[in-house]
């Protein structure tokens, strides 16, 4: 297969776009996706100071490498959420993708603080990635709002959002659909804007970006993620995508183009959403964090578990 | 043979050759959206030729979680 800009020999098949592209022309083909999603979404402008979380993986390092590339202000954000081994090695490829391009990086290790996720799990009684979302959630805005980010963006790519659209269809998870958006605007000055640049690239282009400029990522996958549904979305998803190409894009597209007449539900829920407005949103007595809940939904996890962090 | 390298896992196997990308992944029951096909450092597009003696790496591109 030839590349379809330039006749250099091909080295990836892109069929969502019945296209194919040189190493090169593929890197152009996802600055100009990354930009697209921008642009349409309104996530940031160039004045924006973004904080990027960096797990280790392919989708995060890849967009850190993106945003720099493009020539935006971020720098890094990595939770170490100490679970055994595997948070060590992931930690080591954020720190060392941040050391070889002399990017900021920030580490907040949940084993320092006293509260490793699997331990949090345990005495919670939560499953592990339930528990990983809401400290993740937590001090993601936390570290930003203290560092005076304008944007949290974080690495969630095409087939991530189809997957989670796919569950949320399937169990018609109103509040979550409701929720799920590219960008979500902040709420006064308690939550910063959450975006999400790589909504326009499928998993494989993520990765192929990433093995393409060179990014060493961790291609270990988490321990708790064994039997995770998400994986059986994706693959669900691949299957419809082979015989019909551009399906996740549209499916997942089409949604966030209809999601006006889902705000409303939203409002139902939970007052307007918006720049001005707080809605129900209220402080935690505890952390000081927004949230719909007294204490948070982090501070409730912790007292539950008994495990406070230090 | 072909030999084929699983990256995440280490797994090898060999299978018959000559035959192109999109037929060992049909042969291996893996949609195209789930991996990346390398052979000497290189991607390789669905209609790539391999041959025998060829060392291919299969690299899982979907994580869960
Ligand atoms: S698989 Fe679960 S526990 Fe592991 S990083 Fe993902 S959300 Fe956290
Ligand atoms: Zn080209
Ligand atoms: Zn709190």
């Amino acid at each position: 297969m030839k590349c379809r800009r330039c006749g250099k020999r091909a080295v990836i098949d892109i069929k969502a776009h019945h296209t194919a592209f040189c190493r090169d022309c593929f890197i152009l083909y996802v600055h100009r996706q990354v930009r697209r999603a921008i642009a349409e979404y309104r996530m940031f402008s160039r004045e924006d100071k973004i904080l990027v979380c960096v797990s280790g993986g392919k989708d995060s390092l890849a967009l850190w490498d993106i945003l720099l590339s493009l020539g935006y202000e971020c720098h890094g954000l990595h939770l170490d959420l100490g679970i055994d081994g595997y948070s060590e090695r992931s930690r080591m490829k954020a720190v060392e993708f941040a050391q070889k391009r002399g990017c900021t990086l920030r580490v907040i290790s949940m084993e320092e603080m006293g509260i490793p996720v699997p331990k949090l799990a345990k005495k919670s009684r939560r499953p592990e990635c339930s528990v990983c979302g809401t400290v993740k959630r937590h001090f993601f805005n936390k570290a930003a709002l203290e560092g005076g980010y304008k944007v949290v963006a974080t690495g969630h790519n095409l087939d991530d959002e189809a997957a989670r659209l796919l569950g949320n269809i399937l169990h018609w998870q109103w509040e979550y659909l409701a929720k799920q958006r590219p960008v979500l605007p902040p709420v006064s000055d308690l939550l910063v804007r959450k975006v999400e640049p790589l909504c326009r690239l499928s998993e494989r282009e993520s990765a192929a970006y990433a093995i393409l400029t060179g990014i060493d990522y961790i291609l270990e996958e988490c321990p708790m993620s064994k039997g995770a549904t998400s994986i059986r979305y994706k693959h669900a998803l691949n299957i419809l995508e082979d015989s019909m190409p551009g399906a996740k894009m549209s499916f997942y597209t089409g949604f966030i183009k209809n999601l006006p007449r889902l705000s409303r539900a939203w409002e139902d829920l939970h007052g307007a959403i918006g720049e001005d407005s707080g809605g129900s949103f209220s402080r935690c007595s505890e952390c000081g964090s927004a949230s719909f809940t007294d204490p948070c939904n982090f501070c409730r996890l912790t007292i539950e578990s008994g495990l406070r962090p230090r | 043979m072909i030999r084929v390298r699983n990256r995440q896992s280490g797994q090898e196997i060999t299978l018959e050759g000559p035959k192109t990308v999109h037929q060992l992944l049909k042969e291996l029951n893996l949609v195209e959206g789930a991996v990346l096909v390398m052979r000497d450092g290189e991607l390789l597009t669905r209609d790539a030729r391999l041959e025998r003696e060829d060392f291919v790496e299969l690299i899982p591109v979907i994580s869960g979680g």
